[in-house]
């Protein structure tokens, strides 16, 4: 590939927001992976970036112009993602390996597909509860709550789940546990979304102002609030304490951190974070089709 | 393994007993010295041979051509028999050419077929056995043709041996072929051509390796039946060559199960070769000096025992590091031309010896020669072999991570186009790569008439002490701007290029935006000359300013005298819901002479993330001085963990060896965390520059930390795993948390030996290894234990081949233990019963004295972690256990 290429790569590239706040070398580190395609329907999971033209996305066949990123949640969750083009299309195509390649080497790339992944999730779902595989689990007694109940209060929510101990006991030590009275505000619309909280005793109810439908109630080992805080952006929810409650609070920059300190994890949390959408995408048919 | 051996058990024994045949009839009637035509002539068909095998192979596999070659060959040797009642020189020397070349064609395909079936580890434990095999069976054979001797003429020999190929026959049919599923069409596409072959440095050692051993066969054997010839009896030749392949095989076969292959683990695959020549050597040196019936002896057993057992085997293996085409190829030609080519050279020469009227005793000196000639060919080869596997491991690993191009004309024009682009995304990025390459007066002051505000400040955070004739009346224009934040930024870069104060003033008394009249007052007060009176003014000025004013101030700041304004700064990141800290980080490092006042600042900025790029980019910009501000900061104990986490990276954006080494001294004393980016820091300097200067030493016993922790993790985990079994505890939580984290920690710990050997020699590929050990199923991963082998220092090797190694927990840990001093780790081992049971009292007392300190020693580990989680599982046990009367209870302290 020459420079010139190269070059205008990086800057093709550069125009797909998704990844507009990337350094030219992160750029480039992706473009160098990429393989320029000529879109036809196919059932390959890799990430098409569209640099020029126009192309049909999905089963339904959503209509997306360039400059778009398309397929990369998909991608990541492993799921067929047909991409035909409707004219003359320039697209870059990196293929799941790779993309995993790139993102433990150059984590601002695993950064941007996280803030990307996120806020589709948040399309389809903006209130913000993940989901919980234990319901139910007798609240720890001790306080505070200790390393290992934080682990497996962590290890009950879906999105954790896939992770190794080492990383959720990495991100564990980052929290921050908080007891709070009923009526507490753990954010309120407008705020940025900086913290999300894991519940461990008592229940938080969340919901949109104006409330578009009942409010959610949350109970233990309930995490709360995440996906704001990988997306960024600002709260459009809020979220109370309905009781007393006692609650484990983790900063985004820690959570980022820890990621970054360790690809596998982020790897790992990013692939459970693409099933989480897509699930969520499934279950919401209303919610917006990709961005055209 | 079991079938191959079995194969070249028969196959040899066949062979065994036809050469006591042949060498019976034609020493019988034909004198020694005819011998050399006999070697030139299976020189010759070996070539013929070997072209046929080459075509054959693409239509056959190794196994099927074996087989049809085994058929032929009973055929063939019924034939001899039918002639051999009335031999003429013609037949003998025809018998004694299909011996040869029959043998060698049969033991190739074998070895071929076995080389695509086992990779190198596997090759490396079962070469030997399979070479065993066919030691054992030409014990067996030369037995065998003792044996028949007494009772039947010396012709009769072939017909057994026609009898023994059948078998052979029969029994490679049943030998897998797993790997010959491949189409021999495909292969013969990608097959590298002679030419390509001899292209290789490896190759070509090994062919003159193969050309010396095979000169030295030669001439062994012809020195050996002439003093045969001279001393034995007519009469006596078939029994003494039964007796003598019998004693000597015999021996070889020892040397196969009880030296060959230990050798070849401990010594590695060259200096395991390196002894067959090595006693050739001072055998042939013995002949040379003595001469007669025993030194020749002793020659020939030297030469038969070592070949088959040692050489052999060695020899093979040094093909695994080729792909399955070259391999087969470089087999085939190294057969041809070395094995071949060196018969027919020494065949001529002991020809022109014979005619020049020399003995056997010259010949003897030749062989001295040819056996250094032979060491010769071997040096380098090691580092060769190892070369081959690296080379096979990078074809799968790479580069990951890329950067920009660098800059030539045509990018320079695309870049300067692309200012012109109607993406704003697209011109920043067209700025942010015209900065990166330093050519930042490119970007054009018409750039500031962009309709974007994003473009336009970007361009101001360049142009602003630009020298540019204009830039004055354009940056007046766009104070009157439309946007806000522009207005605000145009104000800045006035200050920054000392504009009137007149504008100023009008801006603070006009401007409707807090923010465009925030970044005036601080104009105004960076010409303030009176410290403490800016300082007081600047936190009046913060104190209850809305978010838009904070990043006024922020991005104004650097117009301030330093230590007033970083106090300010400091104030500033405090607030996390303020994204104040990114402008300042850019505005900084905007600035072209910043004052080194600013670094305590910018060493803050690290800990937020959107600030990180500009501020780390602002230190290196301040060089030394802020290399030895990280250093300290890296140092200090009270530097807050959410700045000294992103020290590393930060260090290691300078490069410099002194860069290098204050991360390598700050390994020891780091957490683990801060330690994992020291060493990926480390990684990506190695990376940019391989000739990087590091100290070595820090570097070796940082992995030998590292490799000890590994086993320690282990020790803890084989131990939990064998208490809990004794005392009947089942998993705990439906995760079994100290399982797991133990697991995490053993494999963090072994990547961290790796990255520091990776540091300590990035040429040896250590990552990839790495990378192909850890990942399940990986195609290289025998190569990769291979490359251990030879490359990691040997204080290392044991025990690191045993942590990476495919074996059980429990016998990782034995193996791993053997080498390294951990005393209760190894304690353990050695009690740890051999097949997993439990049978003895004795057994299970050594047990429990060993795993009884085991949850005290988590217990007081460094990592809070693990302590947590074995806090937590030793609780989960003892309430498991209260109920059990009598049940051994003991505290983890």
């Amino acid at each position: 590939m020459s420079a010139e290429t190269r070059l205008d790569r990086v800057l093709a590239l550069a125009a797909i927001p998704e990844l507009a706040d990337l350094h030219p070398d992160d750029l480039a580190s992706l473009a160098e992976q990429a393989e320029e395609q000529t879109v036809s329907a196919d059932d390959a999971c890799a990430v098409r970036l569209l640099l020029s033209g126009r192309v049909e996305a999905g089963p339904s066949r959503t209509p997306i112009a360039a400059p778009a990123m398309i397929g990369a949640v998909e991608a990541l969750a492993g799921v067929a993602f047909p991409v035909r083009a409707v004219s003359d299309a320039w697209v870059l195509a990196i293929e799941r390996p790779a993309l995993l390649w790139v993102m433990s080497d150059v984590f601002e790339t695993m950064l941007a597909m996280l803030r990307h992944t996120a806020a589709r999730w948040l399309l389809a779902e903006d209130l913000e509860a993940e989901p919980v595989t234990r319901e139910g689990s007798a609240p720890p007694l001790d306080r505070p709550v200790s390393l290992a109940h934080r682990i497996l209060l962590l290890s009950g929510c879906e999105i954790f789940r896939s992770l190794r101990v080492h990383g959720l006991g990495r991100v564990a030590s980052e929290m921050e546990e908080l007891e709070l009275p009923a009526q507490s505000i753990l954010w309120e619309p407008g705020a940025r979304a900086s913290h999300c909280f894991a519940v461990i005793d008592g229940s938080v109810e969340i919901g949109a102002e104006p409330f578009r439908s009942a409010p959610l109630l949350q109970r233990p080992g309930a995490v709360l609030g995440l996906r704001r805080v990988i997306s960024g952006g600002e709260r459009n929810t809020r979220a109370v304490s309905t009781t007393p409650v006692r609650v484990l609070r983790l900063a985004g920059e820690s959570l980022v951190d820890e990621l970054e300190d360790d690809p596998e994890m982020a790897a790992a949390f990013l692939e459970s974070l693409a099933h989480q959408t897509l699930r969520a995408e499934s279950a919401n048919p209303k919610q917006p089709e990709p961005r055209p | 393994m079991t079938l191959a051996t079995a194969t070249l058990l028969v196959l040899i024994a066949g062979h065994a007993v036809r050469e006591t045949a042949r060498d019976a009839l034609f020493l019988a009637d034909l004198p020694a010295t005819r011998l050399p035509w006999a070697y030139l002539a299976i020189a010759v068909g070996a070539i013929a041979v070997g072209a046929a095998n080459r075509l054959l192979l693409d239509r056959f596999s190794h196994l099927r051509l074996l087989i049809g070659t085994l058929v032929i060959g009973v055929i063939v040797d019924l034939g001899f028999w039918q002639i051999a009642s009335a031999p003429t020189p013609g037949t003998l020397l025809g018998l004694y050419a299909w011996t040869g070349l029959l043998g060698t064609a049969v033991t190739l395909q074998l070895w071929l077929h076995l080389a695509d079936v086992f990779d190198v580890a596997e090759a490396k434990r079962v070469f030997p056995w399979v070479a065993a095999g066919g030691l054992t069976g030409a014990v067996l054979g030369s037995v065998l043709a003792g044996a028949l001797l007494e009772v039947t003429e010396t012709r009769s020999l072939l017909l057994a041996s026609a009898a023994l190929l059948l078998v052979s026959a029969g029994v490679a049919s049943l030998l897998s072929s797993r790997h010959e599923i491949q189409s021999p069409q495909e292969d013969r596409s990608s097959s590298p051509s002679l030419l390509e072959l001899l292209g290789s440095s490896y190759l070509r050692q090994i062919t003159l390796l193969a050309v010396c051993v095979a000169m030295l066969a030669t001439g062994i054997d012809f020195v050996f039946k002439d003093a045969v010839e001279r001393s034995i009896p007519t009469d006596e030749l078939g029994s003494f060559f039964a007796r003598f392949h019998a004693v000597v095989n015999l021996a070889a076969l020892g040397l196969d199960l009880l030296l060959a292959s230990w050798l070849l683990r401990h010594l590695g695959v060259t200096r395991a070769i390196a002894v067959f020549p090595v006693l050739i050597l001072a055998s042939a040196g013995a002949f040379a000096g003595l001469g007669g019936l025993a030194a020749a002896l002793l020659l020939k057993a030297v030469d038969e025992a070592l070949r088959q057992s040692l050489y052999e085997p060695s020899a093979q293996v040094l093909y695994q590091p080729l792909s399955v085409q070259t391999r087969n190829a470089a087999k085939t030609a190294v057969e041809s031309i070395g094995r071949r080519g060196g018969q027919a050279l020494s065949s001529l020469l002991i020809l022109g010896v014979a005619s020049a009227g020399l003995g056997a005793r010259e010949i003897g000196a030749g062989l001295v020669a040819l056996a250094l000639l032979a060491l010769f060919a071997l040096r380098g080869l090691r580092r060769e072999y190892v070369a081959r596997f690296q080379q096979r491991l990078r074809g799968l690993a790479g580069e990951a991570r890329a950067e920009i191009p660098s800059l030539e004309l045509d990018s320079l024009e695309v870049l300067v186009s692309n200012l012109s682009s109607p993406e704003d995304a697209e011109v920043l990025t067209a700025i942010d790569l015209l900065e990166s390459y330093g050519r930042s007066a490119l970007v054009s002051p018409l750039l500031l008439h962009h309709p974007s505000p994003k473009v336009v400040l970007r361009a101001l955070g360049i142009l602003q002490t630009a020298d540019h004739p204009h830039l004055d009346g354009i940056l007046e224009r766009l104070l009157e701007h439309g946007d806000a934040e522009v207005r605000a930024g145009a104000l800045n870069a006035v200050a920054a290029r000392d504009g009137e104060t007149a504008q100023v003033e009008r801006l603070l008394h006009s401007d409707p935006s807090p923010a465009v009249r925030m970044t005036a007052v601080i104009a105004l007060a960076a010409r303030h000359e009176d410290p403490a009176q800016a300082r007081a003014f600047l936190a009046k000025l913060l104190d209850g300013a809305a978010v838009e004013e904070k990043i006024a101030v922020a991005r104004a700041l650097p117009r301030l005298p330093c230590p007033v304004a970083s106090e300010s700064a400091l104030r500033l990141i405090a607030d996390r819901d303020v994204p104040a800290a990114k402008e300042l980080a850019q505005a900084l490092s905007n600035e072209t002479e910043l004052d080194p006042g600013w670094i305590p600042t910018l060493i803050a900025l690290l800990s937020r993330r959107e600030a990180r790029p500009p501020a780390r980019s602002a230190l290196l910009s301040q060089g030394e001085r802020a290399l030895a501000a990280l250093d300290s900061a890296l140092r200090d104990p009270d530097t807050d963990d959410a700045v000294r986490r992103h020290l590393p990276r930060t260090i290691h954006r300078f490069g410099s060896a002194a860069a290098a080494a204050i991360l390598v001294r700050a390994m020891p004393k780091s957490d683990p965390a801060v330690c994992y980016k020291i060493l990926r820091g480390l990684g990506r300097m190695r990376a940019n520059d391989p000739d990087l200067a590091l100290p070595e030493a820090e570097l070796a016993e940082e992995a030998k930390d590292g490799l000890e922790r590994a086993i320690g993790m282990l020790h803890f985990r084989v131990g939990y795993y064998t208490w809990s079994g004794l005392h009947g505890v089942d998993g705990g939580d439906a995760r079994d948390l100290l399982g797991e984290v133990l697991e995490d920690k053993e494999a963090r710990a072994l990547e961290r030996v790796f990255r520091v050997l990776h540091i300590a020699e990035p040429q040896a590929e250590f990552d990839a290894i790495f990378e192909a050990l850890r990942t399940p199923g990986h195609p290289m991963q025998a190569e990769g234990l291979e490359l251990i082998e030879h490359l990691v220092a040997a204080e290392l090797r044991d025990g690191v081949l045993a942590m990476v190694g495919p074996d059980a927990a429990a016998d990782r840990l034995r193996r791993a233990t053997r080498s390294h001093g951990l005393p209760h780790a190894r304690a353990l081992a050695d009690a740890l019963p051999a097949d997993g049971e439990v049978d003895a009292l004795k057994d299970r007392q050594a047990l429990d004295a060993a795993l009884e300190p085991l949850f005290g020693q988590m217990l007081a580990d460094e990592d809070p972690i693990l302590v947590s989680i074995a806090q937590h599982r030793w609780t989960e046990i003892s309430d498991a256990l209260k109920p059990l009367a009598g049940a051994r209870r003991q505290s983890p302290r």
